[in-house]
């Protein structure tokens, strides 16, 4: 193996630039830059945001890319290789992207540079802080219990915990698991990332540092957490899996559940011209709330695939994606579906409107373009 | 090769015509025996299609493919049968009808594994879907399926969601596939797949009897190749007989002697009965590109044989009697024949630098089928000739034709004059450039895509063709076979490198997916969590892996999970292709070295290309340095001097340099068909130089003057050049009707290559000995070999 590492050192001085961890034996997919890859954009690509001129894309292998109006695709030097789950706009210069073993990331200079912000090993770390302070927290209130009813509550949160402490102790073994699913900023300074087994994050200095805040979620069970939406006047939504809808008026310290809907997992929502509230997920199930969440109406959207994600068009169309391609359409005002299927029939996990009748969709293959017929076609 | 004119040809009995005159009943018997023998030996010889025999074995990438051979069967050896319905879509219940009969049937032919069969109408291709209460599912052909239009809507709705689109359906729902792994070794009888046998039932039992005007049947798969080979190689017989009666035919018109004519043919066919049998004795078969040998060695013969009757004819014309005039033919023959054959047999040995053994298979037949020549048209020819006599118009016609300039001197000695000669050099080397600017274009390996050994229109390519465009796999595979320790093979630091490693391959040019247990883990995961893309990721976890694999299909990992197959579907197997592939894995495996994971080349169809390429690639400099040493060697033997060397040399390298160019303009690679064809196209040309500059130098020897000896020499053995050239080409002609794309370019190349070495003799020779000054002096040094 000597003239392999030869080699190696050889080329890593030349072409490839690579740093010691990220070779062979000691890569880990957190440390490892994204490779440069000429058809980035026909990788798996999960989120994809717009802000004033600027598009950004991100997905497998820590790739994020980025374009100018309806200039070419350029890729970011990234200094990860997890899948990136989703990307947010805080300015125009400042983004912030999810991913993999516990990996967020920011860039401040609109995205050509990014830095990590948080990795699955100091996740880990805050993660254990939290649970031991938990327990010590739950455990001190079932001592001071004072009826059976109260303990019984506590001994099933702890017991609840204890699940998580089980995986936070797996984690230890094998290296961080979570993913983060999606992050959201208030201003500059404050924000939240949400993720996987009930897991919510927030920051209070643009994100320099980190705090674990699973417990202002009614989520003993440790449901997963697929999108953070808000809406004008700044309340802040939860969607989860098993139907979970958490709702915060108040910048996110206090959140009350909501009467769900629906048990099965909803992985989107978003807010229509009129307000409404829209949320969306497993085998086509929609739903939609104009009072803010207190209650939802079931709506037909003639497709029995998933789906994932969401956009409003100029004209206030309301666009779902999902799986097989699904393409969903609500034009204003109604609740009529008209469904289309992109020709890749790919699952899809996520829409943008461009000029016109244009939509970028992102998914299984890569970046994707599609045409939205003006008039209705069935 | 001469022609006597007036004398009988000089000097003693040798021992060897001694030998062979004095016992000639004896001989005659004793070739009779032999012959009987070797006949019973021959017609037992069997075409062996080997796939291991076409493939160079001792190459890394082959080795390493013999290691995991067994753990990669179940992903190679199947075979694909669509069933194309040419009215509506699939969702059709007479159309199902058919498609459930046509796996019914197809179940029944031996060699297939029963057991693995895939269709919508087999229960383990199965619709699953998340629901709220988790994974729910059912086989695709709905339980209650009785053909009416709401079981259509039903398996219709279970098709789209069973993920078998562009799978086992296709894309534009008007076929589907039925996807049918075999058993390469016969589990209860343990016998080998007989592949002939499995591709005519294929034909007879699917193909036919389910074809309509509805229905259409198409069949890909290596076994089908094979057997498409096999039956191609048999249609091989049938030209086998048209080179014969076109040689007659050839014969008769030079000679207008039936009787020498079939006896020609006859020492010809028993060459080719003794090189077939010594081929069955010594526990070889024949192979697609050893199907040559018997040609060549049948053209080969008549060429020597005409000239062995030339000189009866010509000696019984003098007056000599039957006896006579054949062991005169033998006296002043057989030196200069076994020179040439000499030349071709050596040249036929550089083959064995070649390390592909179908190649070393044809080089042995073909040095066995030139040493049977010297006994068979050296050695009975004469003897026959000594019995049977040649027919009193052959004798006339031949002395009518004595006196009076044969065209072919005429037309060529013009070459010898200063004008002339200038002139074919100079057209020469602007050929030369335009074929060595054309010849850079040049291309290793197969260019076509599909199977590159049966034509583009051929059947089987067609099928092939509708496959790529209505389902959604390539059939270029190249495989890396990432390996690991025992059980480790789905170890998170192996797969996460593995994922690594597959993006790298994906955004390879030329790489149209790549798909391994990552892949499948990948989507397990996501399937796992309801379907959703976010959690498309390797997880650290190995038990989470376990659960994401659960539902993968088979052969992504081997038994003990000490090696996952990492297969890369291509565009094409260009050589480019391959290369680029084979230097991304070794580039990668170099940035990212792990004592955990090698990625070892290579397997797949388009993995074992790439390492003929390379053999190939490094054998054609290899080879043609050998065969020019060679024949440059026993030119110098022959000659003493450089310029004669040059005079016969040239003109080879020429032919060479043309039929590069040539290969390069029809889109024939340089491969483990045509890389043979160049060896054997210089061995055999040198014969014509051979032939005519030791003619033109007795005339030299004589102080004759250039141009007046190369018009001896033409009238000597111009019109014999001439035959060769032509019974040579005409051998090998009849394989460009092949049914088999490699034989067909083989019998372009060699045809080409026997043409132009004759025309290249009869114009180059003269032109550059008089640009080179060759003159009576030259001519006196030297030994009196040829």
């Amino acid at each position: 193996m000597k003239w392999i590492a030869i080699c190696t050192a050889v080329l890593s001085l030349t072409a490839f630039n690579l740093s010691a961890e990220t070779a062979g034996d000691d890569y880990d997919v957190i440390f490892a830059p994204s490779p440069q890859a000429p058809r980035a954009e026909n990788g798996v690509i999960i989120g994809i945001q717009r802000y004033l001129e600027q598009t950004i894309a991100v997905g497998a292998f820590g790739t994020i890319l980025t374009r100018e109006g309806a200039d070419d695709w350029t890729q970011a030097q990234v200094p990860t290789s997890v899948l990136l789950t989703s990307v947010h706009y805080v300015d125009a210069n400042t983004i912030w992207a999810t991913g993999h073993d516990g990996v967020l990331l920011r860039s401040l200079d609109a995205g050509q540079s990014w830095q990590r912000m948080m990795d699955g090993y100091q996740l880990l770390d805050l993660e254990l802080a939290w649970l031991e302070a938990r327990e010590a927290y739950l455990t001190a209130r079932l001592e001071d219990a004072e009826d059976d009813d109260e303990a019984f509550e506590f001994e099933y949160l702890l017991d609840e915990l204890s699940f998580q402490t089980d995986a936070a102790g797996i984690q230890q073994q094998v290296g961080p698991t979570k993913p983060f699913l999606d992050i959201h900023f208030i201003d500059q300074d404050h924000g939240f990332a949400v993720g996987a087994y009930g897991l919510l994050l927030e920051t209070r200095d643009a994100g320099e540092s980190w705090s674990v805040e699973n417990d202002r979620l009614e989520n003993p069970t440790a449901f997963h957490l697929n999108k953070l939406v808000s809406n004008e006047a700044g309340d802040l939504f939860i969607i989860g899996e098993a139907g979970q809808l958490f709702r915060s008026v108040d910048e996110g310290q206090a959140w009350e559940i909501l009467d769900s809907p629906y048990h099965g997992s909803l992985f989107g929502g978003l807010f229509d011209q009129q307000g409404r509230l829209w949320v969306y997920g497993l085998r086509g199930n929609v739903f939609v709330s104009d009072d803010n969440g207190d209650s939802f109406i079931a709506v037909d959207a003639n497709t029995r695939y998933n789906l994932n994600s969401g956009t409003v068009m100029a004209d206030g169309t309301v666009v779902l994606a999902g799986h097989s391609g699904t393409l969903v359409f609500f034009t204003a005002d109604s609740l009529d579906a008209q469904r289309y299927e992109h020709s890749s029939n790919v699952p899809l996990s996520g829409v943008l409107q461009n000029a016109g009748n244009e939509l970028t969709l992102v998914g299984r293959s890569g970046i994707m373009q599609f045409m939205y017929p003006a008039v209705a076609a069935r | 090769m001469t022609q006597s004119t007036g004398k009988f040809a000089q000097g003693r009995a040798s021992l060897a015509e001694n030998l062979l005159f004095r016992f000639r009943a004896l001989w005659l018997v004793g070739f009779a025996v032999v012959t009987a023998f070797l006949l019973y030996n021959a017609v037992q010889v069997r075409p062996d299609a080997s796939f291991n025999k076409m493939i160079p074995e001792n190459h890394e990438f082959i080795q390493n493919f013999y290691e995991y051979q067994d753990d990669l069967a179940s992903l190679g050896n199947a075979i694909r049968v669509s069933v194309e319905t040419t009215e509506g879509t699939i969702f059709d219940a007479e159309y199902q009808d058919i498609l459930r009969q046509v796996t019914d049937e197809l179940s029944y032919i031996p060699g297939v594994n029963r057991s693995q069969i895939r269709s919508i109408w087999t229960p383990n291709v199965r619709w699953s879907e998340v629901t709220e209460e988790g994974f729910v599912g059912g086989p695709v052909i709905p339980d209650t399926y009785d053909g009416s239009e709401e079981s259509l809507q039903q398996l219709r709705q279970n098709v789209l969601r069973s993920g078998e689109v562009g799978n086992l359906v296709a894309n534009n729902f008007q076929s589907a596939l039925i996807y049918v792994p075999l058993n390469e070794i016969n589990p209860e009888t343990g016998e080998q797949l007989d592949y002939a046998e499995f591709s005519q039932n294929l034909e007879a039992l699917v193909r036919d009897q389910y074809s309509s005007a509805q229905i259409n049947i198409q069949i890909v798969g290596f076994a089908k190749v094979v057997g498409d080979l096999i039956e191609g190689a048999n249609q091989v017989g049938m030209f086998f007989v048209l080179a014969m009666i076109i040689t007659f035919i050839m014969l008769f018109l030079y000679s207008r002697c039936v009787r020498s004519s079939l006896i020609v043919l006859l020492c010809s066919g028993i060459a080719v009965i003794w090189q077939l049998g010594i081929i069955h004795l010594i526990g070889s078969g024949i192979n697609p590109y050893s199907m040559l040998v018997p040609f060549l060695v049948f053209a080969i013969g008549v060429s020597h044989g005409v000239q062995i009757i030339n000189a009866v004819m010509a000696n019984r014309v003098d007056g000599a009697d039957k006896v006579l005039a054949s062991r005169y033919a033998f006296r002043g023959l057989y030196v200069a024949g076994l020179t040439a054959l000499a030349s071709d047999a050596i040249g036929f040995t550089t083959l064995m630098v070649i390390d592909i053994a179908v190649i070393k298979e044809l080089a042995i037949a073909a040095s066995i089928g030139v040493a049977v020549i010297v006994l068979t048209n050296l050695g009975l020819l004469p003897i026959l000739t000594s019995y049977l006599d040649v027919s009193k118009r052959g004798l006339n016609y031949l002395d009518s034709k004595i006196h009076g300039e044969h065209p072919v001197v005429r037309t060529f000695s013009r070459f010898a004059t200063r004008k002339w000669a200038i002139g074919a050099i100079a057209v020469s080397i602007v050929m030369a450039m335009f074929g060595l600017y054309k010849g850079q274009q040049q291309e290793i390996g197969d260019l076509d895509s599909g199977a590159p050994e049966l034509r583009a229109d051929s059947r089987y390519n067609l099928d092939n063709a509708f496959m790529v465009e209505n389902y959604s796999a390539s059939t270029d595979i190249f495989v890396v076979m990432a390996e690991t320790a025992p059980g480790q093979c789905i170890a998170y630091d192996n797969m996460a490198l593995m994922d690594r490693f597959q993006w790298h391959m994906e955004n390879v040019e030329g790489v149209q997916a790549v798909r391994s247990i990552v892949y499948a883990s990948k989507m397990g995961m996501a399937g796992i969590n309801e379907g959703n893309l976010k959690w498309y990721s390797v997880n650290r976890d190995d038990f989470v892996i376990n659960a994401s694999i659960s539902q993968a299909p088979g052969g992504l990992v081997n038994r003990d999970c000490s090696m996952a197959p990492i297969i890369i579907y291509l565009n094409d197997h260009k050589a480019q292709t391959l290369n680029r592939v084979v230097d991304n894995v070794r580039a990668f495996a170099a940035d990212y070295p792990s004592d955990e994971l090698n990625l070892m080349l290579a397997a797949g169809n388009s993995g074992i290309e790439a390492a003929t390429n390379k053999v190939i690639e490094t054998a054609q400099l290899e080879m043609l340095i050998w065969v020019y040493s060679v024949v440059i060697a026993l030119c110098l033997l022959t000659f003493r001097s450089i310029r004669t060397v040059i005079c016969i040399v040239l003109p080879l390298m020429f032919t060479t340099i043309m039929s590069q160019a040539l290969m390069a303009g029809l889109g024939i690679g340089v491969k483990v068909a045509t890389l043979p064809v160049i060896a054997l196209g210089v061995g055999i040309g040198v014969d014509y130089g051979i032939y005519i500059y030791s003619k033109m130098r007795e005339a030299l020897r004589e102080g004759l003057s250039l141009a007046d000896s190369y018009e001896y020499a033409l009238t000597k053995t111009g019109k014999a050049v001439g035959f060769t050239g032509l019974t040579l080409a005409i051998g090998v002609a009849t394989w460009i009707w092949s049914p088999i794309k490699f034989q067909a370019d083989m019998g372009i190349l060699l045809t080409f290559m026997f043409l132009w070495n004759m025309l290249g003799a009869l114009i180059l020779i003269p032109a550059l000995a008089h640009v080179l000054k060759v003159g009576p002096k030259d001519a006196k040094k030297g030994t009196d070999k040829a």
